[in-house]
């Protein structure tokens, strides 16, 4: 656990509100080891979720730097970061953001499918299916595969989609409030969940307010006013 | 993948492309069904033009003549046989015609021709209706009225020549041919055409079906004159063939004074031997075809002795208009250049000591395309001024494409974010939606397409069935468009052009809604439910 794979130093972001620059992270600087869960931890408008973004590529920094195995992850065009978003960090969002025209097995396939041209994907479809449907079956959904996001119950939908962001065996989880939007018995299903990941080896960063979903990781880090306040960075 | 995917799931989900499929396709069916009937309408300009008047046309534009044509026309078919395949002098006249039954005298245009050169030179034969089915029994010669009575068994039958001629014409045709030929079945001799009875006076016994009264010259009557067209396009005729028909004259001089006869404008009686349909409403509903000859003769074009108070001498026999037929691949407009060229050299020896020298002065030698260029030019300008502004009406298409596609990715907006977080490229999302304008485009135009070549193709029995609920409902009148029905065919390469732009045009419409897509931040998307 003591291998860094994703590390962050002196990350500054601001949003334009109107002629007004928000400052929402002011230097923050967080290293996360290979196999480690990290709970992020803050109130809401701390600044978390934009460190989450910004450490799985999603945003982009002000200033400061991000580094994927001793990589800077914004140095270099931006389709190195699709790339890096499409294999090696997987999102689970609060809202479990699912495409609601595609059924469980399609959404899980979705990465999938980013990364495979139209040949490429005739070729390897049947391995890419029969992944998907292991993951699904990791997270016991193997009997809903067929059924619309809207059929399904918010643990399930949630579950979906951690089985979509483990869909390309990613390096980092990144999850975002994965319990936010569920009842405190479902919030536990999908801690169980993401704690199985993790005990196989998964590596976790995960943001949440709830310091009993935080007490699930191996360490917890606090924000306030975009600065680290405790735990360490 | 995930862009061909995401595309087609999106076109079968969002009910609202729907619409944008069925701009496309109703503005692909307006496009494509105006310019196949302006194309097509084009199209039968030229193919009339040429097959009424043949390769080339020298005329002197007037109502006089002009002489030494036939001395003219053999000397070109002797110098220049691998050019010349035939060709024939008509007279243009006018006149009036009267069934002596009704108690109607309309207008005519009074063309004499010989009839087997005309058949050789242009497509006149090909729109004669008795000849078709009666081969060889149409002449502007001296005639009598074919009457049907019975044979020897007791059922009604034609006279021996004509019942001989139809059987010819069966067995040369095709059997489909033979199924559409127009039997009336309420006339009880089931063959195509209207004839009349044996005269009661004139059999005195069994009713032998044969050719009754006097011998009259034979005149071809264009089909709107002596029939009338029933809405599924057959045309019902008013007249026996073979009924006497009269034609009255306006005769000219060679110095184009009306012609003083001391009786009035001549007249003659003439039998109505066949009808003739060129499909040009102008012509068919005015034109009287005569023996040449013999209207020569009734106009006093022929040779004439001027009197010793005239000046003495003679005038030499005049025509109107002399059609030339050009053997295949001859280009007609050097063979013009040529003829010119003759008949310039023609007239200079031929000039001296005539009364009216204009009148050969004046010969013109024009290709058929020439002769109607006009017409032909201002239906061309007509077909591209119709095609831009249905073109340009059209471009609404696109507009509602853009604006179907700005609602799409409004609602799309955190699908579009999701599909950032799992790694498509902004590139990738702007090409989901410009592939789901050419899915939109493609789908349109093909249903645009199909509809419109359905419609074109079937255009006139539309126009048939609307006439049917209410004769004022009719959209094409044949007496404004000079043709008695709507254009019908759709061109291969209209309809490819107008598909391609379809599809050009429902990208484009796409464009601003894929660009927004693209700029769309994933983050932003994401961030609420």
């Amino acid at each position: 656990m003591s291998d860094v794979i994703l590390q962050a130093a002196g990350v500054h972001k601001s949003y334009q509100l109107g002629r007004v620059s928000l400052p929402v992270l002011r230097g923050v600087s967080i290293s996360i080891a290979c196999g480690e869960f990290v709970a992020i931890m803050g109130a809401s408008g701390s600044g978390k979720s934009t460190l989450l973004h910004i450490l799985g590529a999603l945003d982009v920094p002000d200033r400061g730097t991000v580094r994927f195995e001793g990589q800077d992850l914004f140095a270099g065009p931006a389709s190195r970061r699709d790339v890096l978003r499409n294999a090696t960090f997987g999102f689970v969002f609060q809202f479990y953001h699912l495409l609601p025209e595609l059924d469980v097995l399609e959404n899980v396939l979705v990465p999938c499918m980013v990364r495979r041209s139209v040949a490429g994907w005739i070729r390897a479809r049947s391995e890419h299916r029969r992944d998907a449907c292991r993951v699904l079956e990791q997270v016991g959904l193997s009997h809903r595969l067929r059924h619309k996001p809207n059929e399904l119950s918010g643990g399930e939908r949630q579950r979906v989609a951690i089985a979509r962001a483990l869909a390309n065996r990613p390096r980092v989880l990144l999850a975002d409030e994965p319990t936010g939007n569920l009842d405190s018995a479902t919030g536990r299903e999908i801690m169980g969940v993401l704690g199985t990941l993790n005990r196989q080896g998964q590596t976790i960063a995960m943001v949440t307010h709830d310091p009993q979903v935080a007490a699930c990781a191996h360490r917890i880090v606090t924000l306030e006013d975009g600065r680290i306040k405790s735990g360490r960075g | 993948m995930y862009k061909l995917f995401l595309c087609l799931r999106y076109l079968r989900k969002r009910r609202i492309a729907f619409f944008a499929v069925a701009a496309v396709c109703l503005c692909t069916a307006m496009v494509l069904i105006v310019v196949s009937v302006m194309g097509g309408f084009l199209q039968m300009v030229r193919d009339r033009s040429r097959g009424m008047l043949g390769d080339l046309i020298m005329e002197n534009a007037s109502l006089q003549g002009f002489p030494f044509y036939q001395e003219f026309i053999d000397l070109m078919k002797a110098e220049l046989p691998d050019r010349i395949e035939e060709a024939t002098p008509v007279i243009i006249s006018y006149g009036v015609i009267r069934f002596p039954t009704d108690q109607i005298t309309k207008p005519a245009q009074i063309v004499g021709i010989r009839l087997a050169e005309t058949m050789r030179v242009n497509e006149f034969g090909k729109g004669l209706f008795y000849e078709t089915y009666y081969p060889g029994t149409t002449t502007l010669g001296p005639v009598r009225m074919p009457c049907v009575g019975f044979d020897e068994a007791g059922r009604p039958a034609l006279p021996e020549d004509l019942e001989s001629a139809w059987q010819r014409w069966r067995s040369s045709a095709s059997p489909a041919q033979v199924a559409k030929a127009p039997i009336e079945e309420s006339l009880r001799y089931g063959r195509p055409g209207y004839y009349a009875p044996v005269p009661a006076e004139e059999s005195g016994g069994p009713m032998a079906p044969g050719w009754y009264g006097r011998e009259l010259p034979g005149a071809i009557i264009g089909t709107d004159l002596c029939a009338r067209r029933e809405p599924d396009g057959s045309f019902t005729r008013y007249y026996w063939r073979g009924y006497p028909v009269t034609l009255t004259f306006v005769p000219f001089t060679d110095t184009g004074k009306p012609l003083e006869t001391g009786s009035g404008m001549p007249s003659k009686l003439f039998r109505y031997v066949d009808d003739c349909r060129t499909g040009v409403y102008d012509i068919d509903s005015m034109s009287v075809y005569v023996d040449f000859d013999l209207l020569q003769d009734v106009l006093e074009m022929d040779e004439q002795r001027l009197s010793e108070k005239a000046g003495g001498g003679t005038i030499p026999p005049r025509t109107t208009q002399v059609q030339i037929k050009l053997r295949p691949g001859v280009d007609p407009r050097q063979t013009r250049d040529l003829l010119v060229q003759r008949w310039q050299e023609f007239y200079v020896s031929r000039i001296e000591g005539l009364r009216t020298p204009e009148l050969i002065r004046r010969v013109m030698i024009l290709t058929w395309e020439e002769k109607q260029a006009k017409f032909i030019g201002a239906v061309e300008k007509e077909k591209v001024l119709v095609t831009t502004l249905f073109g340009v009406i059209s471009v609404v298409a696109v507009f509602l494409v853009g604006v179907i596609f700005h609602m799409i990715v409004q609602q799309k907006t955190r699908d579009i974010g999701i599909i950032r977080s799992v790694g498509a490229t902004s590139l990738g999302v702007a090409q989901i939606f410009i592939a789901y304008g050419a899915a939109v485009g493609v789908i349109g135009g093909a249903l645009g397409t199909a509809l419109g070549t359905a419609f074109v193709w079937r255009i006139n029995e539309f126009q048939d069935f609307l006439r049917w609920l209410d004769p004022r409902l009719e959209v094409w009148n044949a007496e404004v468009y000079a043709f008695d029905r709507i254009p019908n065919t759709v061109q291969a390469w209209d309809a490819g052009v107008i598909y391609v732009v379809a599809v050009l045009a429902s990208i484009a419409g796409s464009l601003v809604a894929a660009r927004r897509a693209a700029r769309v931040w994933p983050v932003e998307a994401l961030r609420y439910e």
